[in-house]
């Protein structure tokens, strides 16, 4: 499989918060074996779509050119499975930003039902430079939130 | 990637339809290359879906008797990119069932708007020796959401 969890970014205010969307497809080859006769998608990669989606709203808010990686993660619940079909819709708060990190609430809900809390969760700056391409990957948010088609293509 | 591609039933209606749900996400295989700059879902993919869909509500109207098998199709459109983040509504309707073959009508939407359409889709129908019914019975529960028990028996509701 390949490892981009958030599908597309909803909403997004710098430096505040940011709502995005994974959506979790039967072909997903995690159902393979989790569980073979009981499909729900790992409460971990919840967790890493929620990391991902927070270390957009970093690379949007600190203009293009810092990334975060997860270094703290409080009080975590997984209230209900999440299956396939549903449309995890995440929702990415910022409580506050320092020099070197930034700590964040999440939670994610499918409709109006909640499924994870993550209670303080804390992410690390990282130079997007020791990433990856900055010009590629602003490229992909544009995307990710629909404001430029990828490319530059109309479609 | 897995060839389930459809996530579960959120309507059926004995011999007349079904409609799935097919949710496309970034970590699908063939986002890969289709295409580097700009994923889009390949079209081949939505009639696999739309015809996923049309079998599972041929083989659950007859009991289990039939498996359907995709023969030949006419009169197929495309109106519109899917994307990643988008939820496919697959509505196949049946136009006829009988003991060697099945016909379906089939139309994919996102929030309401068609985005693919086949006007027929034939399938022969295979027909199931009674041992096996039990075993096919379990792969189109568990492919359309159902739930089985610790015995990989289909059981009604949440078995954890």
């Amino acid at each position: 499989m390949r490892f981009l969890l958030i599908d597309r970014i909803l909403e997004y205010h710098k430096g505040e918060s940011a709502i995005g969307i994974k959506d979790i497809a039967m072909s997903e080859d995690f159902l393979a074996e989790h569980f073979p006769r009981f499909p729900v998608m790992p409460g971990v990669l919840q967790l890493e779509a929620i990391s991902q989606l927070a270390s957009w709203l970093v690379f949007v808010s600190k203009d293009f050119k810092m990334k975060g990686t997860l270094s703290e993660l409080k009080n975590i619940k997984f209230k209900d499975f999440v299956r396939p079909g549903d449309q995890l819709i995440i929702e990415v708060t910022f409580k506050a930003m320092d020099s070197e990190g930034v700590t964040f609430d999440a939670k994610a809900r499918v409709k109006d039902k909640i499924k994870t809390i993550v209670n303080s969760g804390r992410l690390k700056f990282i130079d997007i430079e020791h990433l990856e391409d900055p010009e590629e990957t602003r490229e992909y948010f544009h995307y990710l939130t629909g404001e430029k088609p990828w490319g530059g293509y109309s479609l | 990637m897995r060839f389930y591609l459809f996530d579960k039933i959120t309507h059926f209606e004995s011999g007349k339809s079904g409609t799935g749900i097919k949710n496309v996400t970034l970590t699908e295989d063939f986002f890969v290359k289709h295409y580097d700059r700009t994923p889009l879902m390949p079209e081949p993919l939505i009639i696999e879906a739309l015809a996923q869909v049309g079998g599972w509500s041929i083989a659950v109207s007859t009991q289990y008797h039939s498996v359907a098998i995709m023969l030949r199709m006419d009169n197929v459109k495309f109106y519109k990119y899917v994307r990643p983040g988008d939820q496919l509504v697959l509505k196949a309707s049946i136009q006829a069932i009988s003991d060697n073959g099945s016909l379906i009508e089939g139309r994919a939407e996102v929030d309401g708007e068609v985005v693919a359409s086949v006007d027929r889709l034939m399938y022969g129908n295979y027909q199931v020796p009674d041992h096996l019914k039990g075993f096919v019975k379990k792969g189109y529960v568990y492919a359309s959401g159902g739930f089985l028990d610790r015995d990989g028996n289909v059981a009604s509701r949440p078995v954890i």
